[in-house]
């Protein structure tokens, strides 16, 4: 083994330059005996006694520990009794299974508008649900067309879905809107020990007898789907009206925002559930899905596909992500309620304004923020007035967290120090002559290992953002090239794999920054470069909706996926099939081969697609088509790859 | 020496106040303690930085004695489908704990990216309906794993890996309570192969005061079955001057002592990042390493795919090849 050179700190050329051994070792003496205070301290609390320490944690414990307020106790108990009592006051159990529940929010509401809030138990989130149209921070016109549905009476039973992002307002708009019109909500919602009174007899004569020793589970799965369509059955013929409530029949509608988990992987069965619904009812149901980019299975295209909406005639309403401005509304709105303190207004509106940007259109996300904004200068418990930061720090929860554009900026605009370092400098002269060119006057302001560090973007994303800014920043071509270059090394890799592995998307991402962070040089720093908006990466969302097609072309020809691999199923065969006009078997087939002709319909050279109609459902015989023009496989290449680039 | 129990556990912050990095977030975990109603939460961050401690210790501040009865903790050991979802959470949201006034249970997900997403959906709801007696505190390595639905539904909390300052300042507050003889460059050492993982660098510790009793590189190295970063440097500086010969020895030698290709070249890859080179050269040398790393993963892991490394690194400073 050739001999180490030395046993001391000097292998390290810089990453230790920082620590102070000195010093960090006092520290750890003195907070070593802070531990040991504590744990002394603690065990006298758990005696109850208070200590008159002057330690900031032991404070923590001993206001945990000490006798609680008595006005907080009382106002709990109301609470508690008012959340508790309307779960069974509507309808007694025996008339309706007791997985349904009767949405009772607005009740609530009106429990916290008391004095109490100071000190309330309910997240900020739910603390101020918007209780009337005039609430809302929404779009007028989406909040229109969903009061607009409410409105429409007619004699067929009625569906409504509304779909969108997580937080874009679905739930409450709906809420709102019924609330404003004395409409009550039934929701449904899923539970597991109702499974004891299936397994017992019950008025359901189905599950009398003999079929308590089957598997748990299969009674668990099966009682849930069934449990889901004797509610919706109950719901359609019991008289509620008969309960105490002054409001009519009409006056209800049901919601469903959760499914039982069976539908999820069998949507065919929900589907079976609603159709048997078509005859007699009039009741509408209001499905609420979000959109969940990162899982197909647990989205609205899942639950309910093409065909089903048109088949059900369920009216669709998509909410988009919220526009910022709304969003800042619908923060002041809670700034109001919650009576904080600001120093003044324009301050606030700025702020209000970073904290709606950074939510991204999500308004839950942005009333987290702005607890957390909140929080900052509050110091204590219990104080009444709040403050609102107004000081120009990034609106992101952490400070020392990175938003995306923030870290973007860094990388790209690639800011070097003013001064070199001595290391730094010895680094760069080690450059043989012929590289000289490349070398750099100063280090990086910010070193990119540490911002890929401190914003949280996964390799893959990283990647894409810098992708889709890069040319706005290079200074010349040669160093476009690189750049790019750079980035693409790893992209394809990291994709394609089976698995995954962590250590190569690292490298993928620490490349992408590194790479844009130098190749950006420009001699007179980034000053004349100006202000660049950064624009987010169209990469993944067309990645995202290309795997949402995928999904969904897979679904339409489940028949064929035994002998044709995924792939080619949907670069290969599905074109052809759309090329040829093929007889499809349902509109999902159609749909996903609508696709497919779109754009190609210009050069179409099929005789018997010559008429407008994008599916012909006259039907051609696929192989004599195939053995009239061999050549065109190549037209199938070509169209193949400009599918898989669309 | 060493006690029976781990290092890691017994060195476990129990208040905030203690936990080390994260500075920012943890202060606003504190504001919390002390006011009660935590939002739900999603801790996302690397390994060993202090997630699921904070989340302990912030339900330990909120609850004080009741914490036992008050917390409920399930991991990825637990098994998390739906059902325990739909149970066992549900249970444990809908039972009735005396508590603190103002305060409320909380339920802890370690590693809840690790969960189905039918378990993700399932819990959903639950978080919304049990919301005025019971929070959630999720903690997962990378937070888009994670469905939107509950991503939205909670507060998003981003911890960063720790820096070697602060990994160093709590490995030396454990050796003065220990007792532990070590040299300067042990520690260094360790927290080279930890990473900003403080629980990889406690146990590396704790192992290497077991196995023997002095924490200097050397052992520390030997502990970790790493080739020393010494060489791996020397190899690298050798490369940027074009010296084949000495860059080659230097991997002939890690591979005959025994070293698997992953250590060798994730070894490479740490010591390229804070070796002292041009910039221009890092960045070159880190493409190369990963692309080798790259063959290694895929089942190449010869020393001829080592070798040709080294081959490459220095062609990069070849003034024949521009």
């Amino acid at each position: 083994m050739p001999k180490l050179k030395k046993s001391g700190s000097g292998w390290f050329d810089s990453s230790f330059a920082k620590l102070d051994f000195h010093s960090a070792s006092a520290a750890a003496s003195s907070s070593s005996q802070k531990q040991q205070q504590q744990q002394q301290m603690k065990k006298q609390l758990e005696k109850a006694e208070d200590s008159g320490s002057d330690d900031s944690d032991i404070v923590i414990l001993s206001v945990v520990k000490g006798p609680p307020k008595k006005t907080d106790n009382q106002s709990n108990r109301k609470r508690k009794l008012s959340g508790i009592a309307p779960k069974t006051e509507s309808f007694s159990p025996a008339t309706l299974p007791s997985s349904s529940a009767i949405w009772q929010r607005d009740k609530e509401v009106f429990d916290f508008k008391a004095p109490t809030v100071k000190k309330s138990t309910v997240p900020l989130l739910d603390r101020f649900p918007p209780v009337s149209q005039a609430d809302l921070a929404m779009h007028p016109k989406k909040v229109a067309e969903v009061a607009g549905w409410l409105t429409t009476n007619s004699k067929s039973p009625r569906i409504l879905l509304l779909t969108g992002p997580p937080g874009s307002g679905k739930t409450a708009t709906l809420r709102a809107i019924c609330n404003d019109r004395r409409i009550t909500l039934v929701e449904w919602t899923n539970t597991s020990e109702v499974d004891v009174f299936f397994q017992r007899p019950t008025d359901d004569s189905e599950w009398r007898g003999g079929r308590r020793d089957d598997d748990q589970y299969e009674v668990k799965s099966v009682s849930e789907t069934k449990q889901f369509a004797e509610f919706l059955r109950r719901t359609d013929y019991c008289g509620w009206s008969q309960s105490n409530s002054v409001s009519s029949d009409a006056d209800r509608i049901v919601l469903v925002e959760e499914l039982p988990n069976k539908f999820y992987e069998d949507p065919q069965e929900l589907h079976e559930i609603l159709r048997s619904r078509l005859v007699g009812t009039r009741r509408p149901i209001v499905f609420i899905v979000s959109d969940v980019a990162s899982s197909f299975k647990l989205g609205p295209r899942q639950l309910f596909p093409p065909a089903v909406v048109s088949e059900l005639n369920i009216h669709e309403i998509a909410f988009n992500a919220v526009a910022s401005s709304y969003i800042q509304k619908g923060l002041k709105r809670a700034v109001d309620k919650l009576g904080a303190s600001y120093s003044n207004a324009a301050n606030l509106k700025t702020r209000l304004k970073e904290i709606a940007e950074a939510a991204d259109g999500d308004i839950r996300s942005a009333i987290f923020k702005l607890e957390f904004a909140l929080n900052e200068k509050n110091a204590l418990g219990g104080a009444s007035k709040k403050s609102v930061s107004s000081s120009a720090e990034a609106s992101g929860v952490d400070r020392h967290a990175l938003d995306v554009f923030r870290a973007l900026g860094k990388l790209l605009y690639a800011k070097r120090g003013p001064k070199p370092k001595e290391a730094f400098t010895a680094a760069e002269n080690l450059l043989p002559p012929h590289l000289s060119h490349l070398a750099r006057p100063t280090p990086l302001e910010s070193d990119p290992d540490d911002v890929i560090d401190r914003c949280h973007l996964s390799a893959d994303k990283l990647t894409s953002f810098l992708h889709e800014n890069e040319l706005d920043f290079a200074p010349d071509l040669e160093s476009a090239q690189r750049a790019l270059d750079d980035l693409s090394l790893f992209d394809a890799s990291s994709r394609l794999w089976d698995v995954r592995e962590d250590a190569v998307e690292r490298f993928g991402g620490l490349i992408a920054a590194k790479s844009v962070a130098f190749w950006n040089f420009r001699d007179g720093g980034p000053k004349n470069l100006g202000f660049h908006q950064m624009r987010k990466a169209k990469a993944t969302q067309v990645r995202r909706e290309a795997d949402l097609r995928r999904l969904e072309c897979l679904r339409a020809f489940d028949d064929y996926r035994n002998c044709w691999p995924v792939d080619s199923l949907t670069t290969v065969l599905t074109p052809y099939l759309a090329l040829m006009n093929a007889r499809v078997k349902d509109y999902d087939q159609q749909r996903v081969l609508e696709w497919h002709k779109f754009p190609l319909r210009q050069g179409r050279r099929y005789g018997a697609g010559a008429n407008t109609s994008l599916v012909d459902l006259s039907g051609v015989n696929q192989d004599q088509r195939l053995s009239e023009e061999p050549d065109d496989v190549m037209n199938i290449e070509s169209f193949s790859d400009s599918d898989s680039s669309d | 020496m060493a006690g029976s129990e781990p290092w890691v556990e017994k060195y476990r912050p129990q208040n905030l106040a203690d936990i080390v990095g994260n500075e920012d977030t943890v202060k606003r975990l504190q504001v919390f303690a002390k006011q009660g109603n935590v939002p739900n939460i999603i801790i996302a961050g690397p390994p060993g930085c202090g997630k699921t401690t904070s989340v302990l210790a912030l339900a330990r501040e909120l609850l004080g004695t009741s914490f036992k009865d008050g917390v409920m903790e399930l991991n990825a050991s637990n098994d998390r489908g739906i059902d325990v979802v739909r149970d066992k959470i549900k249970n444990f949201a809908k039972q009735q704990v005396t508590l603190p006034g103002g305060r409320q249970k909380m339920i802890i997900l370690d590693e809840a990216d690790s969960m189905t997403e039918g378990a993700q959906q399932a819990l959903r709801r639950t978080m919304e309906v049990y919301s005025k007696t019971t929070r959630f505190a999720l903690a997962c390595n990378q937070s888009d794993k994670i469905i939107e639905p509950i991503q939205s539904r909670c507060a998003i909390l981003r911890y960063s890996k720790l820096s070697d300052a602060q990994l160093l300042s709590r490995l030396l507050e454990v050796c003065t309570v220990e007792q532990v003889k070590y040299a300067d460059d042990g520690l260094e050492a360790i927290v080279f192969t930890a990473q900003g993982d403080m629980r990889q660098a406690l146990n590396n510790l704790q192992s290497t005061v077991a196995g023997f009793g002095f924490v200097n590189a050397e052992n520390v190295f030997k502990v970790c079955d790493e080739p020393h970063p010494e060489l791996v440097r020397d190899m690298l500086i050798n490369c940027s001057q074009g010296k084949l010969d000495e860059a080659y020895k230097v991997v002939h030698h890690l591979w005959k002592l025994g070293y698997s290709p992953e250590d060798i070249i994730g070894n490479i890859f740490r010591v390229c990042k804070i070796v002292n080179l041009p910039e221009y050269i890092k960045l070159e040398y880190i493409k190369e390493i990963g692309l080798t790393h790259a063959r290694i993963i895929e089942g190449v892991g010869s020393l001829l795919q080592l070798s040709g490394l080294v081959a490459r690194l220095c062609a990069k400073v070849d003034p024949k090849r521009v």
